[in-house]
Order: C-alpha cells, then structure tokens, then sequence
C-alpha cells in the first residue's frame, strides 16, 4: 500500500466534487495540495461513439440498470470524471425559493445566501434559453399543445456552448457541448494545481485518511495518473462528493451508523416516459432534446411534465407491454413525440440507503398512495397534451391496452387507472437522486450543519445532493453547485480558523 | 458467457415471443443480439445471473401447466399465454421477474445500431449542419 499526503481529498467529482475542487483550487499557489478522486474515466471526444448500449456501459453504474432492493426503479448515475453532469441535458434551473424556505426550511440556508452563487454558476456554466429556430419539433408539438389546453409551458434554460445539436445528451455530450464541471470547472482547478486522479475507488474512510483503489483503466479510456493499487491518502480535510446513493454508503461503511437520520430520507423525482404517434414524421432526433416543462400541476398534484427523447433500447424498454404492438410503435420511431412524466417525492425515512456485507450500497425507496396519484395524473395529462398535439395513438402506462386511440381521447380518465398501475410492470427511472445526508442546524436531526460538516466528525464535510434535506423540485445539479460553493467556502473558513 | 447452450434456445424462444421482429432477423441480427446481451451479462454480479437462470426455470415450469412442454416446445398461442400470465401476474416477484426478461430481449434488438435506418431513428452526424 503506497501512502501519500494531501491538504484536501475530494471524493467524487461531479456537480459537487467540481465546483469544490474548483473553488478551493487558488489554494494550491499557496502551497497546498489537493486531489480529487473520481472512481470513473475521463472522456475525451473520441471516447463517445453515440452508441446506446454501448455508451450506458461506459458512462453509467450497472449501465444504467441500478435498481432499489424492491426491483421497481433504475437509477442512472454516471462514474466518470465530471459525474452526473456528463450525462445530464443540461437544463439548468435554480432551487425555488418556496421550496428552500418551506420544504427544506434549514436554519441558515436562505435565498438571499444562495442567490449570488447561483448567479455565479448560471453565468460560469453559460446557462441560457436557447433561440426558438434551434427547438425542434418534438418539443414545439409539446409547447403548442399545453398552449392549446391552456397550460403554461415553460423553456428550459440550458448550459451549453457550440451545441450541435446531436440529440445524444444522456450519452455524454461527444463534443463537450454540456458546460459540466468536466468541461469547466475541473479543467480550472487542474490548471491551478489540483490533482485529479480518474479510476480511483475509494474504499473507506477514517480520520484525516483515506483508503483508496486506484483500478486499471476500462473501455478504453485513459488510465488513472497514479499507477494501479492500494493507496493510504493521509489527509487534513475530507470533502465527500460521491453523491447520494455512495456518500451515505461511504459514511456507513466507514463509521457505521452513527447517526439514526444517516442514509434516510432519500428522494429522487421517479420519472415515467411516455410517448405517443403522429401520422406524420417529424423532426424528434436533431436539436437539444429537452427545451420544454410544464408545472400546472406541481402545487394541485406534486408532478411535472416534461418533453424528452430517448433512444432505441431506451424508449423499447420503457414500453408497457411486448408483442407486435411493441415492433409496430418501434417501427415509427421518427414519428414519435416522448414526455416525462417526474412526480415531486417528499423525503421519507423509509426511503434511503443501507449497505450490504461487503459495503455495497442497498437503496430502499416505497411508492405511497400518494406518489402513484401523481403518476396517474401526470399520464392523464400528458395524453391530453399528445391528442391536443394531433396524435394519432399514444401508450400509456397504467391502462389496460397497449394504445389508446385518438378517438377515445374523451375516456382518458377512465382508461388511465390506479387499478392498472401495477409496480415491477412499468419502468420507472430516476436520475435526480437526493438526500441521505440531510443538512440543518439541529444535530438530532441532521448529518451535517448547513454548511456541510459532518456532525461529531472531525475534517470531514459533504458537498453534493445527499445534503437535500428534501427534494428540490427542480433538475439538481446548480443546487448541488450552490451548496458546494457554501461547504468550499467553509473550508476555507476552518482553515484560516485553525479548526 | 451467460446465454449459451439450452439457455439460449430457450431465451431466443422467448425473445421471438416478446419482439416478433427478433423471429425475423437474419443470421447478423440474431449474432448481434447475442453478442450485446452476453457482453451486458458479463459485467453482472453472480447473484443478478443466478436470479435471471432461476427466473429462465421459472418460465419452464408455467409453460409445463400450460402444455405440458418446456417453453420452447409450446405452440406460440400458448408460449403468448405463459407471457401474459406474468405480465400480468398479481405476484409482484413474477412481473418483476418477467420485466427483467422483456428488458433484456429489448436490449438485444433495440439495442443495435444497424436498426436505427429500418425504424426511422435518425442519428445526426457531428459536424454536420445545425
């Protein structure tokens, strides 16, 4: 086992992880060294081949199959140099100060805190609406049609620069359009002097040390700087960014379960697709796949629709049913229109994160009544818009056929039932996955303070979304951005402090 | 390799059940599923491979009442009945079971690329024009 010394040890570096490393990063003129651990590869251009199956593999863990102990959800959550940004498309929205003040209601944390780094990140990541010419039609059916009923649709902002356009957005952007923290904030901080050292699991952690794996490079991708094997990383301060499914873990595996909140509390906006047929072909593929929401129903039902577009195996799996139905929707594919349908979780301490023997993380999440309400909703209203948007057929999940004809548009609530909405038959998916680590100022109740130290230990801090004391609502990343620029700014404070 | 053997006459048995076009491929695409869901399998953890052989097990038994056949010797009408039944099924572990299956023969067809032309998805070419 090699062991190394290091000022700062950063785990994990996505939202969280970059922003910090970025942040910290004018440290090391003064002498300090810092690394930043990521368990995943960095991805150069011609590492992405835009091939689905493929690029899942490569990007995400169990390639985007990782599912909770019940088998009714996957979850994707990306090991690359970068994160989760690397995979995300992109959309860009700030925490609600509703939610902030109401639902997450930590003593410390408020909007008038947050709103200058959230300026800063919107500005660093070039977030901004993108022009109408370059919306394509997928998305231009959504926003006519939620006109048409009289919803109020909303553009995403999102955060790209020389954007082609490739539509392949959850397969990591092949030209580095996406502003990620690989993009911007790594390449930052790496010029200022942090270290980032790709292909490094870590495996444990202890006071002011960490214990790390540095693996063999896979798919073809650039091996780690440090060569292949166990490494002791002695350390004065300990940033974990791993995000909310392995921080919990890591935590748990570390110290045990030394707080009764740690692991619980999980939320993660589960999310259906839907998608329906036009007689016609239209333009699905080419341009930004997400420019669109609708939250209508936010407050009256706690869901939010939004346009999507996904590929092949994607959609097929997604598709309630098999047969010659499946074949037939399949075969029409640059005639399809997709929506997301994502229901707003509230935090459960049911729901959250354990370890098996090995370490491994276990993630319990249970549907209430309430979530599968949300879901009917949003697949109701969702086949309003399709019709509105002049379908000829759509599929729903949680109805008894595989179609549902536009002349039968006026029974949708009758033909989308609860009765039909069984768990294990649809795929439900998450890729906004939050809590674990709740953040607040009563240390009863929370794993760390609102400034992201861990409670009752000593040099350690988290940075990323397993802070959410509840979910946010909205896309998580520029949350995680915010609150990862407050813990680096506590670092900083500590240090000059001597604590 | 996970699916070969009896294994995978029995999987593609189903796979041609569940997606009429895997029936119809030629000897190419039925490779290329091949390849794509053993290479998939090959990074699972032993206990998702025992769950999915278990679950192949399972299949073979319904069919067993349904026709007193193994899957693969059922006659289509009945090898549909068996896969509505888990469908369907009101034991969640059976649906789950059968949501697994269904994914992975998904995967194997919809997952290659040579079929995006004869679908209609369409891949933009980088660099090429907005």
């Amino acid at each position: 086992m090699r062991t190394l010394d290091y000022d700062i040890v950063i785990v994990g570096s996505g939202a969280g992880g970059g922003t910090v490393a970025k942040e910290l990063a004018p440290l090391c003129q003064k002498g300090m060294r810092i690394a930043l651990l990521e368990w995943g590869g960095r991805f150069n251009d011609h590492d992405n081949t835009r091939s689905e199956v493929e690029m899942a593999q490569k990007y995400y863990f169990e390639s985007g199959g990782v599912q909770n102990s019940g088998q009714e959800m996957t979850f994707a959550l990306a090991k690359a140099v970068g994160g989760s940004t690397t995979v995300y498309t992109g959309t860009s929205l700030v925490l609600p100060d509703e939610i902030l003040e109401k639902k997450w209601a930590v003593p410390g944390l408020t909007s008038v805190d947050l709103k200058p780094r959230f300026q800063k990140y919107l500005k660093e990541n070039n977030v901004h609406l993108l022009d109408k010419s370059l919306i394509n039609e997928n998305n231009q059916l959504f926003y006519n049609a939620c006109n048409k009923l009289g919803f109020k649709p909303s553009q995403f902002p999102v955060n790209v620069k020389n954007c082609q356009g490739l539509g392949t957005c959850n397969l990591g952007c092949a030209v580095h359009a996406k502003q990620g923290t690989h993009v911007v904030q790594i390449p930052s901080a790496e010029k200022q002097g942090v270290e980032v050292v790709s292909f490094c699991r870590v495996d444990k952690i202890e006071e002011n040390c960490v214990r790390a794996t540095v693996l063999p490079p896979e798919h073809g991708l650039e091996a780690s700087p440090w060569p292949c094997g166990e490494y002791s990383i002695r350390t004065k301060k300990i940033i974990l960014c791993a995000g909310a499914i392995h921080t919990p873990a890591l935590l748990l595996k570390s110290f045990g379960s030394f707080h009764h909140a740690l692991g619980k509390y999980f939320t993660c906006h589960p999310a259906l697709i839907l998608v329906a047929q036009h007689d016609r072909e239209i333009n699905n593929t080419f341009g930004h796949p997400k420019s669109y929401y609708c939250e209508d129903f936010m407050h009256s039902h706690g869901v939010l629709l939004e346009t999507c577009m996904y590929f092949p195996f994607t959609l097929a799996k997604n598709l309630v049913g098999f047969g010659p139905d499946v074949d037939d929707l399949m075969s029409h594919f640059n005639h399809l229109q997709m929506i997301l349908v994502l229901i707003m979780d509230h935090a459960r301490k049911e729901n959250g994160i354990t370890i098996d023997r090995q370490g491994n993380p276990i993630i319990h999440y249970k549907f209430n009544s309430q979530d599968i309400a949300a879901f009917i909703k949003g697949i109701r209203e969702s086949a309003r818009i399709f019709f509105a948007a002049g379908a000829k057929r759509i599929h729903a999940p949680a109805c008894k056929s595989f179609f549902i004809e536009a002349r039968q548009a006026a029974q949708l609530d009758q033909l989308i039932n609860q009765e039909e909405f069984k768990l294990g038959k649809m795929s439900i998916a998450s890729a906004h996955l939050m809590g674990g680590c709740r953040m607040g100022e009563n240390p009863q109740e929370a794993i760390t303070d609102s400034w992201g130290r861990v409670n009752g230990k000593k040099d350690l801090y988290v940075a990323d979304a397993s802070l959410f004391p509840n979910s946010s609502g909205v896309n998580p990343y520029l949350t995680v951005m915010a609150l990862a620029d407050r813990v680096a700014e506590a670092v900083i404070h500590d240090y000059r402090k001597g604590l | 390799m996970f699916l070969k053997g009896k294994r995978l006459v029995q999987f593609e048995a189903i796979q041609a059940i569940l997606l009429p076009r895997f029936a119809v491929m030629d000897s190419d695409g039925i490779n290329r599923s091949r390849n794509l869901l053993n290479n998939f399998l090959a990074s699972k953890a032993l206990s998702v491979l025992l769950k999915i052989a278990l679950f192949l097990h399972i299949i073979d038994g319904i069919s067993f009442f349904y026709g007193l056949h193994c899957f693969r010797h059922l006659p289509p009408h009945k090898q549909k009945a068996v896969m509505s039944f888990l469908f369907n099924s009101p034991i969640p572990l059976l649906r789950k079971g059968f949501w697994g299956i269904n994914t992975l023969a998904k995967m194997g067809v919809y997952g290659q690329t040579e079929l995006y032309a004869d679908i209609g998805y369409k891949v933009k070419i980088q660099g090429a024009a907005k």
